[in-house]
């Protein structure tokens, strides 16, 4: 559709008739609201957008929206996005995923999604934990932090997904936090209005099985980047 | 490597503090 005659969208046209069924207090309702009203600011139109992803709750997403949606295969979201975005160059193209989906199954495909700079923005929601099989410790999981495969504390160093972004030579590198979905929402639009791979990581509490403290825990730790940061061009 | 290269590695490699905002970008060659 041409961009003039296409119909003004708002939040809520792009929202699919399924309810989402995380669990209560979880991150993702933070970020998902702020997806919708990125897709509102950037008005993507429904028949040139597709959201894609592999397994986990975060990959339940593509289920809550109106756009083109795929669930697919555990770690393959971006081999599969990268097929949509070759095949139709016009549409904008999300990736989205969790970290053990993204940095256990699938990360053999970031690297290569980055340095072939593939124009599509691939979004991690980062909860430290696998959620959807009930609590199993993933590649993010802190060091000491006992979950049902840790219990005597997880003995792995917690993985830095922004340091491998960067040094894969990623072109657009971002990181946000779902308590804040003002600032989730501007770091998609930027990433979107990107031409070439971004990434962003977000920062999103597993309430359920990391516990009902995340949010002021991750709330304490964060700092925001000032207009001092050249993060580039 | 790029200064802004390394200023992002030395935000990235902070653990103490979370980093929120666009952290690296560089010109895309597309």
């Amino acid at each position: 559709m041409n961009q003039s005659t296409a119909p003004k969208m708002s939040a809520r046209d792009y929202k699919s008739d399924l309810k989402p069924i995380w669990c209560p207090g979880c991150g993702n309702f933070g970020f998902l609201n702020a997806f919708y009203k990125a897709f509102e600011a950037l008005q993507l139109q429904l028949e040139n957008t597709a959201v894609c992803s592999g397994i986990g709750c975060s990959s339940r997403l593509p289920g809550y929206m109106k756009t083109y949606a795929f669930n697919g295969v555990h770690g393959r979201v971006l081999p599969f996005a990268t097929g949509v975005k070759m095949s139709r160059p016009e549409t904008t193209v999300f990736a989205i995923g969790g970290d053990g989906d993204g940095f256990s199954i699938g990360a053999g495909h970031i690297g290569h999604a980055a340095r072939k700079n593939i124009n599509i923005t691939y979004i991690v929601l980062d909860n430290n934990i696998y959620g959807l099989t009930k609590g199993q410790a993933s590649p993010t999981t802190p060091l000491g932090v006992k979950t049902k495969t840790t219990f005597d504390g997880n003995m792995g160093m917690q993985f830095n997904p922004v340091r491998m972004l960067i040094a894969y030579k990623a072109s657009f590198v971002a990181r946000t936090f779902s308590g804040d979905p003002k600032h989730v929402q501007q770091i998609i639009i930027d990433a979107v209005n990107h031409n070439g791979f971004s990434f962003v990581e977000v920062l999103s509490p597993c309430v359920t099985f990391r516990g009902k403290d995340q949010f002021k825990l991750i709330r304490d730790k964060v700092r925001y980047l000032d207009g001092k940061h050249n993060a580039g061009k | 490597m790029l200064g802004n290269e390394l200023e992002a590695f030395d935000i990235a490699n902070d653990e103490k503090e979370l980093a929120l905002g666009v952290i690296y970008k560089k010109p895309s060659h597309l």
